[in-house]
């Protein structure tokens, strides 16, 4: 317990308590040296955000809408290739996996200009279908560097047995292999919810402006003077993934239950 | 599960929106280096843009300096992170979703870290004040200069902040499937708590730690977002330098910033593949040991 | 004699023809005005903007959107970023010839509008399509940074390059570059300026080099390498000469005019400075300032610039675009900007083009204590430098100062 507590504090004092500098600043309008909290309280941000309320609200869904499509797809697009990476060793595996982790690498620039070029061609720019799918190949590695750790840690001597009861190789996937994943696809598609929901760059070039998101909505607010305002917003930007956390927990927890694994 | 063809099947559907949209977008920026492609300009010489980059020190320098804090933070933060996840392994599991005040600078966008960085570390802001209040300076003159300084000391720790969870969440998946028996019957036969760590744990861990290494490490080295709020104006991040050149220096020089992008693109597969090959002698080196 | 006459008629009615064609064209204008106003009724204007002013945002998606839905019903979108990018982006989309875009409104002005006016990314020319623009002075907004605008974008706005200070702190700024220099080395780390190519660090290096050469006129005539070379060296010796005593020893430079408002308003440094006059009273209106804050020019000068909004190429609705162009245009839209409760910037309209209650109103707008006054705004005012010598400008200060040991 003692050991509990003390872990926890340390935890909190440097994760944790930069928010509550931010939740002051968000209340203050003029804060200098040397006070530790601000003299003068005010709702400037407040007031923004009530201005500005529709906007946020619909950049925020906008933002969690894309960034859920984007744990989706690189789903589908990482399963079977991660249980093919876990499967063994060939020539040139190394290199192959190297190569396919390269896009959450380098940085986006590098490949965002011309895959705008392709999508132009292919109509998909602008549009939410595009955006997705540029988050999608900007954070799938998350998603298969997790799923190939889980195949890894899950053996194959389950699935062998099923084989060897004659079950076909899209049932075990679907049956054994994908539950025993559960931890390692939720902690992929954390990862990726979080790169999708807080990327600017790639949403604003591929969605031009036609698909909302908050990070657009934030970004040069964050990169002014008002420090104020900047602050409220950030705290915002913990609430939608929060809940989906929250959310997914739950979920998981119920699941893991039923199935009498807890 | 029939044969090869089916094996190299099941890759395709990651191959071929790869190879379009990143090995497409890859290729343009490789011609546009070489001064191709490149809308209405055209160039006599192919080379121009990295003549350019090596005809002066400032490339060097900056290459060196986003090396020197890419490395420090991701050395920080896989030995922080990896230390906490293991701590909190060891927590009873009751204890454990507590914990997850942890993640909150996952959630974060860089882009906050650099501005929390501002505010807690420049000379006027929290921690000076908080300083000031113990008695451990009498003014802002007193404080160190920790912001946009040639040590890098703002840009590591935002970079640390923001990582050590990512490490958490990734050596805690791997080390919840850990099997604990393994750890009670070190213990009974009288392993230290060291020993238990250092030869049990940490080489089940290594696959994950060294992927997670390789992501941070690259990552830090050429991301956009940090660099935009803290981190020295000289010598700069070589991100910094890549978005002057693409966006705010005129567009015949986009070819610099191309020829940039492209480098730090090579030296990132060099670095992957230097670094898995290390990986696989050291772990070959531990099996036979 | 009948072929005598009926050729008279036929000239009269040919003269009398092209008479009311001059005398109406701005009828004619407004006709083809109101026609886009019809087609524009209903749409959505996508305004791409710079959007890291929170009072700004305010104003467009307040006064602006509300305005344009009660007087034309167009939904205004404002979209958040750097006129750089989106700028890049455009380009993008002309290469690969796409027809149809997204964005209807920039909101633009210098390096970006020469590269768009380069690679042909706007449509136009714009201005003579708007009746409002007659209350502009052509000659005022003919060059953009030393670029002929031709027509293509659409002022809306003026600013003015001031300092800040707190009089309270500081009872006399040095409102000179030779009294600054001596108060800086007499108060080290308390001054910087914004490392370029921030727009504002920019623009403090250009006014520097301007008061150290011998005034702007040299300038004005297009960009000429000689005598940037033969003048530009007093620019860098002045700069080196006052960089160990700037904030941080001058071994860096505050990213942007973000990280030097910050440092001013927690009192690292003492002066502050601005590309828009009136932002110092906004910020005292916000409460971020001190009422105590005042602002100043030197007295070599100040520059002002104009910014601009413009159609692209490709804009799905320009009819919506030019209707929202013209109504910032208008004076009632210009006077609420103006007001620097809403935002402070400076209008383009030329006052005696408007009738007497108009330039009342313009006149008792209360600018508040810490902007300037219009007259000596105006006394100082100075134009922006053509955009050739600004590139090497901003390239050679890396080389020549930040780097210089």
């Amino acid at each position: 317990m003692i050991r509990f507590g003390l872990l926890f504090f340390l935890l909190f004092v440097i994760f944790a308590s930069p928010l509550v500098v931010l939740a002051l600043y968000s209340l203050s309008s003029s804060w200098s040296y040397p006070q530790i909290i601000p003299v003068q309280l005010d709702w400037r941000s407040f007031a923004y955000l009530a201005d500005h309320f529709g906007n946020i609200v619909v950049s925020l869904l906008s933002s969690c809408a894309y960034s859920l499509a984007a744990v989706m797809m690189t789903l589908l697009m990482t399963i079977l290739p991660a249980r093919f990476f876990a499967g063994g060793d060939f020539a040139g595996k190394t290199l192959l996996e190297g190569l396919l982790l390269a896009p959450a690498l380098i940085p986006p620039m590098a490949f965002a200009m011309g895959a705008h070029f392709l999508f132009l061609h292919l109509g998909i720019a602008d549009t939410f279908a595009g955006v997705v799918l540029i988050l999608s190949l900007y954070s799938y590695p998350y998603m298969l560097r997790a799923l190939v750790a889980g195949f890894l840690a899950q053996g194959r001597d389950y699935s062998l047995c099923a084989r060897n009861m004659g079950a076909s190789s899209f049932r075990i996937l679907l049956l054994i292999e994908m539950p025993l994943l559960l931890p390692a696809i939720v902690a992929g598609g954390i990862i990726v919810f979080l790169v999708a929901f807080s990327e600017y760059f790639l949403v604003f070039l591929i969605g031009g402006g036609s698909v909302p998101s908050y990070a657009g909505y934030i970004f040069p607010l964050l990169n002014s003077s008002d420090k104020s305002v900047a602050s409220l917003l950030t705290l915002l930007f913990l609430v939608p993934p929060i809940l989906f956390f929250v959310l997914i927990d739950r979920l998981i927890y119920r699941l893991y239950r039923r199935r009498g694994l807890l | 599960m029939g044969g090869r063809s089916s094996l190299v099947l099941s890759l395709l559907p990651l191959l071929i929106p790869f190879a379009a949209v990143i090995g497409g977008g890859l290729v343009v920026t490789v011609l546009q280096s070489f001064g191709l492609v490149m809308y209405s300009y055209t160039y006599e010489d192919m080379l121009f843009a990295y003549r350019h980059l090596f005809s002066d020190t400032w490339f060097l320098e900056s290459a060196a300096f986003s090396l020197y804090v890419a490395l420090a933070a991701t050395l920080a933060a896989i030995t922080l992170g990896t230390f906490f996840s293991y701590l909190i392994w060891k927590l009873p599991p009751r204890y454990h979703r507590w914990t997850v005040i942890y993640k909150i600078p996952l959630i974060l966008p860089h882009i906050a870290v650099g501005f929390i960085a501002v505010i807690l570390l420049s000379k006027t802001g929290m921690l000076s004040s908080v300083a000031y209040h113990l008695g451990l300076t009498d003014g802002f003159e007193e404080f160190p200069n920790l912001l946009y300084t040639r040590a890098g000391i703002d840009l590591i720790a935002a970079y640390v902040y923001k990582e050590t969870p990512f490490v958490m969440v990734m050596v805690y998946a791997v080390l919840s499937r850990f099997d604990r028996r393994l750890v009670d019957t070190a213990e009974m036969l009288g392993a230290s708590q060291l020993r238990i760590f250092f030869s049990l744990l940490l080489p089940f861990l290594m696959p994950v730690i060294n992927t997670t290494f390789i992501i941070l490490f690259i990552f830090a080295f050429g991301g956009f977002d940090l660099p935009f709020v803290v981190g020295s104006s000289n010598p700069g991040m070589i991100s910094i330098r890549i978005y002057e050149y693409f966006f705010q220096k005129e567009l015949a020089l986009r070819p610099v910033a191309m020829a940039m992008l492209t480098l730090v693109f090579c030296f990132s597969l060099l670095f992957i593949v230097f670094y898995l090959r290390l990986a696989q002698r050291v772990e070959k080196g531990v099996r036979k040991l | 004699m009948r072929l005598f006459f009926y050729l008279m008629a036929a000239l009269v009615t040919a003269l009398m023809a092209w008479q009311s064609g001059t005398a109406s064209a701005a009828a004619v204008a407004e006709e083809n005005f109101q026609e886009l106003v019809r087609q524009a009724r209903g749409s959505e204007v996508r305004w791409f903007m710079w959007g890291g002013s929170p009072i700004i945002n305010s104003w467009v998606d307040g006064y602006v959107a509300e305005e344009l839905k009660k007087r034309y019903d167009i939904s205004l979108k404002r979209v958040s970023a750097d006129a750089a990018i989106f700028v890049n982006k455009l380009l993008t989309e002309k290469q690969t010839g796409r027809k149809k875009g997204t964005m209807d409104l920039l909101w633009i002005n210098g390096e970006n509008f020469k590269n768009c006016m380069e690679n042909g990314l706007l449509y136009g020319p714009i201005t003579e399509k708007l009746p409002h623009f007659a209350l502009v002075d052509p000659a005022s907004v003919a060059y953009d940074f030393g670029y002929p605008v031709q027509g293509y974008e659409a002022p809306y706005g003026r600013a003015q390059f001031v300092f800040e200070y707190d009089g309270e702190q500081l009872p006399e700024p040095p409102d000179s570059f030779a009294e600054l220099r001596r108060w800086v080395k007499s108060h080290p780390g308390k001054f910087t300026y914004p490392s370029p190519p921030d727009f504002t660090g920019s623009a403090f290096i250009r006014q520097a080099f301007y008061a150290l050469t011998g005034g702007h006129q040299q300038y004005m005539q297009g960009f000429d390498r000689q005598l940037y070379e033969r003048n530009v060296a007093k620019l860098w010796s002045y700069l080196n000469e006052i960089k160990p005593y700037l904030w941080q020893q001058g071994r860096t430079y505050p990213k942007d005019i973000a990280a030097l408002d910050t440092l001013f308003e927690r009192g690292e440094v003492l002066v502050n400075m601005s590309y828009h006059q009136a932002s110092a009273q906004s910020k005292i209106l916000q409460g971020r300032y001190a009422p105590s804050v005042r602002t100043f020019v030197m007295e070599e000068g100040s520059i002002y610039n104009t910014h601009f909004t413009a159609v692209p190429y490709n804009a799905p609705n320009v009819a919506g675009a030019l209707v929202v162009a013209n109504f910032l245009l208008s004076p009632e839209a210009q006077l609420s900007k103006n007001d620097p409760r809403n935002w402070g910037d400076f209008t383009v309209l030329e006052l005696s083009r408007l009738d007497e209650e108009w330039r009342a109103r313009f006149r008792n707008l209360d600018l508040g204590a810490a902007t300037l006054s219009l007259r000596q705004l105006e006394e100082a005012a100075v134009p922006e430098i053509p955009s050739g010598y600004l590139e090497l400008l901003e390239r050679d200060w890396e080389k020549q100062v930040l780097r210089s040991r």
